[in-house]
C-alpha cells in the first residue's frame, strides 16, 4: 500500500488575504502580459447571476483592470439568466453555439471546456454562478498565486460551507460528497491529492497553458478528472489551493448528491485505468440507480449520467487555428 | 469622548495625496458606462450583507474605511464608530463646509435575506436601502478624489455607527462645535423614497415600554395581571390625548408585542410609540406625559416597567434651511424628479435645531419592507445625479 508522503500542498496553501492587494495583482499580471477571464458555467441561475457580475465587474474591471473579460456560458436555460447575465455586463454565449461541429452535452464540464475556445485570456477563472455572498476575494483569491508563482498552474478554493435552508443558515454539513467519498478514495488511491481541502470546490483557477492539455468530463467529474489529470501530467507541485473563508449557496438534496457521486465515481474509474492505477475487471453499469417508496413498495428510479469526456483542446482544429499564436 | 477633539491631530493627514493603488483606482472610473451607480449599487449590495446593528458597526466601519484608503483618504474614527473624512477641493472659498452623512447601521439586517439578488430591474434584499446612503456617499468621494466633480467647498463625510438621533449621541453638537469641520450646511443621505423632501420637519421622541407583570417573585402567590391587558390599556390611554390645542402634536403607536401564546400567561410585553410634534416645547412635554402615563398604568397591575427614549429628534427649523430647501427642491425640478413633501422627522433637525442649514433625501425609488427592500436600480443613477446637483448648486451659489 502507498504510504501518505507529500505534504507540499498544504505549503501551498494560503488564505485570500494574502492577495489582497489588487493594485500589486494588477501590476504583476501587466509585467507579465498577461490576460485573465472569468467565466460563469450557467444553467438557470437568473437569483444569483446578476449579483455576481456586478460586483466582480465594478471592483475587478472597472475600478482595477485585474479581469479581461468576463463570460458567462450557459446550457440554455430556461430562466433569465443570459439577459440578467447581458444586463449587468457579462458576454453570453449559449454552449451549444461554440464550436458547434463538435456537437453538445449538457453538463458543467462541457461548458468548462467549450469556454476554453470563447475566453481569450491566458489565466482562467471558473466561479459557479449560485453564490449568494459573491465577493471580488473569490476572483482574486484564485488569481493571486498563479501572478505570484509561476511554477503554480491550478488553484482550487476552499471554505466554509454552511447549509442555506429555509429555516436559515447551519454552520457546517456542506462537502458530504468529499468526506465520504472522494478524500477515502484520494486517501487510498492518491494520497497528495487527499491534501486538498475542497476537491471539489466549483471554483477554480488555472493557466491556459495547461488546462488546454486537460480532458474534460461533460458531467459531475470535471473537478476530479481535473485533478488527477494535473497530478499525473504536471505533478502535484502545479496544484495550489486557497482560503476564501465562507460560501453560502443552495444546498443539494442526498438523492442529487447520489447521482453526483455517480458521476464522480464514473471519471475516477476512467482516470484510474487510463493512468494504470487500478484496473476493472468487468464494465461499469450505465445507470444510477435510486429506490423510491411507494406505498408499501420500493420501486427503481434509473437514471442515466453523462459520462461523456471531452478531449484536450489542444487537440481540437478550429482551437489550434484561434490560439496558434501564443506561447505554449 | 470627542471625536473631533481626539483626532483634530491627524486632520492634516485626511487628504494624504493618491497612492498608487488609489490612483489606479482612479483612472478606471470612467470605464462602463455608469461605473459610479454601478459602483453604488454594488457597495451597497456587498455592505447590506454586513452583520448589523452592532454597538460600533466596526465590520461595517472596516468596508467604508478600506474603500476610502483605496481612493487615498484616512478617514477618522472614533470610539463609538463613528467615521469622519475631508474632501479638499481643489479651488476654495474657504468657507465652511458641506456636511453629507448617512447611517451605517439597520436594524433590517438578516443572515438570509441580505445576502441580496438582483434581477434585470430591481435589486432585493433586506436592508439594502440602510445600505445606500453609505454608498452614495462612497460614490461622492469617488468623484471628488478623481476631479469629476469641482467644489469650492470642501466636503466632510460623516458615517454614524447609529441613527443620529440616538439618545447617547451627540455627534451633531460635537461637529457643529468644531471649529475646523463645523459645516455650513449638513445634507443627510438615505435610501428611498427618491424627491421626498421635508420642508417642516417634526421632531419626535421614540420611546419603548416593557412590561413584566411576574417580576414580583417573593410577594404573595396570587396570579399575575395579564401584559396583555397593561400594554392595550396604556395604548388606550395615550391614544385618547389631545396633546395641544392646535393638534401639532400626536401620539403613534409603532409596535405592540405581549404574550407568548396558546397556554401560557401572558406575562411580558412591549410597546413602541412615536410622538411627533412641529412644537418642541409640547414635545417635550407630550415625552414626559407619556413616560409618566407608561409608568403609572404599570404600577396600577404591579408590574414592573422599563422605560426608554430609544430615539430622539429635535424639530427642525424651517427658517434656518429655507435656502438650502429651495435649492434642493430646485434640483429636484432640474432632474425631473416628482416633489413629495413629507414632513415626518427628519435627523437633518439635529443640525438645523443647531442653526445648520440642513436636510436629508434619498438616492433611489423602491419599497423598504419588513423581510426585503426592493429597489429600482434605474432610479439609482437619478438619485447619484441629483445628489451630485446639489452638491455643485450648494458650491455655487450657498445655501
Amino acid at each position: 500500500m502507498k504510504a501518505a508522503r507529500d505534504d507540499s500542498l498544504l505549503e501551498r496553501t494560503w488564505h485570500h488575504s494574502t492577495f489582497q492587494d489588487i493594485g500589486r495583482l494588477v501590476q504583476l499580471k501587466q509585467r507579465k502580459g498577461l490576460k485573465i477571464s472569468l467565466a460563469f458555467p450557467t444553467l438557470n441561475e437568473e437569483a444569483t447571476i446578476g449579483k455576481e457580475i456586478l460586483v466582480i465587474r465594478t471592483e475587478l474591471m472597472d475600478r482595477y483592470p485585474l479581469l479581461d473579460e468576463i463570460v458567462v456560458i450557459d446550457s440554455s436555460s430556461q430562466d433569465a439568466t443570459r439577459s440578467v447575465a447581458l444586463r449587468y455586463g457579462a458576454r453570453v454565449f449559449e454552449s451549444k453555439d461554440i464550436l458547434p461541429a463538435h456537437g453538445t452535452y449538457r453538463g458543467k464540464g462541457e461548458n468548462l471546456w467549450k469556454s476554453l475556445y470563447a475566453l481569450e485570456g491566458d489565466i482562467i477563472v471558473w466561479v459557479d454562478a449560485d453564490i449568494a455572498n459573491i465577493a471580488p476575494k473569490f476572483v482574486y483569491g484564485l488569481v493571486g498565486p498563479l501572478l505570484e508563482h509561476d511554477s503554480i498552474g491550478y488553484v482550487k478554493a476552499f471554505y466554509e460551507r454552511p447549509i442555506r435552508s429555509p429555516a436559515g443558515i447551519s454552520a457546517s454539513g456542506g462537502g458530504r460528497v468529499t468526506e465520504i467519498l472522494v478524500r477515502p478514495l484520494f486517501s487510498l488511491f492518491y494520497p497528495e491529492l487527499a491534501r486538498l481541502i475542497q476537491p471539489l470546490s466549483g471554483e477554480y483557477a488555472g493557466r491556459r497553458s495547461l488546462l488546454e492539455h486537460l480532458p474534460f468530463s461533460v458531467g459531475y467529474g470535471v473537478e476530479l478528472g481535473h485533478l488527477i489529470d494535473i497530478y499525473h501530467q504536471f505533478g502535484i507541485a502545479a496544484l495550489a489551493q486557497v482560503d476564501l473563508d465562507l460560501r453560502v449557496h443552495r444546498n443539494q438534496t442526498t438523492e442529487a448528491l447520489g447521482r453526483m457521486s455517480y458521476g464522480i465515481l464514473n471519471t475516477f474509474y476512467n482516470r484510474a485505468e487510463l493512468y494504470d492505477d487500478a484496473r476493472l475487471l468487468h464494465e461499469l453499469g450505465d445507470r444510477h440507480i435510486a429506490l423510491k417508496v411507494e406505498g408499501s413498495k420500493h420501486t427503481v428510479v434509473a437514471t442515466e449520467i453523462s459520462a461523456v469526456e471531452r478531449p484536450p483542446m489542444i487537440g481540437i482544429p478550429e482551437y489550434l487555428q484561434k490560439f496558434s499564436g501564443r506561447t505554449r | 469622548m470627542g471625536i473631533l477633539q481626539n483626532v483634530r491631530g491627524s486632520i492634516a493627514r485626511v487628504f494624504r495625496g493618491l497612492t498608487s493603488r488609489a490612483s489606479s483606482v482612479l483612472k478606471s472610473i470612467g470605464r462602463s458606462p455608469s461605473p459610479l451607480s454601478d459602483r453604488l449599487l454594488s457597495d451597497a449590495l456587498r455592505l447590506a450583507e454586513i452583520p448589523s446593528p452592532t454597538e460600533r458597526e466596526e465590520q461595517r466601519g472596516a468596508f467604508v474605511i478600506k474603500q476610502l484608503g483605496e481612493l487615498g483618504l484616512s478617514p477618522m474614527v472614533d470610539d463609538a464608530g463613528t467615521i469622519v473624512a475631508r474632501l479638499t477641493c481643489q479651488r476654495p472659498d474657504h468657507s465652511a463646509p458641506v456636511l453629507l452623512f448617512a447611517d451605517l447601521s439597520s436594524n433590517r439586517w438578516h443572515p438570509l435575506e441580505s445576502l441580496s439578488r438582483l434581477d434585470a430591474t430591481h435589486a432585493y434584499g433586506a436592508g439594502l436601502a440602510d445600505a445606500l446612503g453609505v454608498a452614495a456617499l462612497l460614490s461622492i468621494a469617488e468623484l471628488v478624489q478623481s476631479g469629476q466633480i469641482v467644489t469650492h467647498k470642501d466636503i466632510v463625510l460623516l458615517f454614524t455607527a447609529g441613527p443620529l438621533g440616538d439618545p447617547s449621541s451627540d455627534i451633531a453638537r460635537r461637529l457643529v462645535e468644531d471649529s475646523q469641520n463645523s459645516p455650513g450646511v449638513a445634507l443627510g443621505i438615505r435610501g428611498t423614497s427618491l424627491g421626498t423632501i421635508a420642508l417642516r420637519p417634526l421632531g419626535t421622541y421614540r420611546i419603548e415600554v416593557r412590561i413584566r407583570t411576574d417580576a414580583d417573585t417573593q410577594g404573595p402567590v396570587a396570579p399575575p395581571s395579564s401584559a396583555v391587558e397593561v400594554i392595550v390599556d396604556l395604548a388606550r390611554a395615550l391614544s385618547g390625548v389631545t396633546w395641544d390645542a392646535e393638534r401639532k402634536t400626536t401620539c403613534a403607536i409603532r409596535r405592540v408585542e405581549a404574550g407568548t401564546g396558546f397556554g401560557r400567561p401572558p406575562t411580558e410585553g412591549i410597546i413602541d410609540i412615536e410622538l411627533e410634534s412641529s412644537d418642541g416645547a409640547v414635545l417635550e412635554l407630550a415625552m414626559k406625559a407619556a413616560i409618566a402615563t407608561a409608568e403609572s398604568k404599570g404600577r396600577e397591575a404591579k408590574a414592573q416597567t422599563t422605560v426608554t427614549i430609544a430615539g430622539h429628534v429635535p424639530v427642525g427649523d424651517p427658517a434656518v434651511s429655507a435656502g438650502l430647501i429651495r435649492l434642493v427642491m430646485q434640483a429636484l425640478k432640474d432632474q425631473h424628479l416628482r416633489i413629495i413633501e413629507d414632513n415626518s422627522a427628519d435627523p437633518a433637525s439635529s443640525f438645523s435645531s443647531l442653526g445648520i442649514a440642513a436636510a436629508s433625501i434619498a438616492v433611489a425609488s423602491g419599497h423598504e419592507g419588513l423581510n426585503q427592500d426592493r429597489i429600482e436600480i434605474a432610479s439609482i443613477e437619478k438619485g447619484r445625479r441629483l445628489l451630485v446637483a446639489i452638491i455643485e448648486r450648494i458650491s455655487a451659489e450657498g445655501a
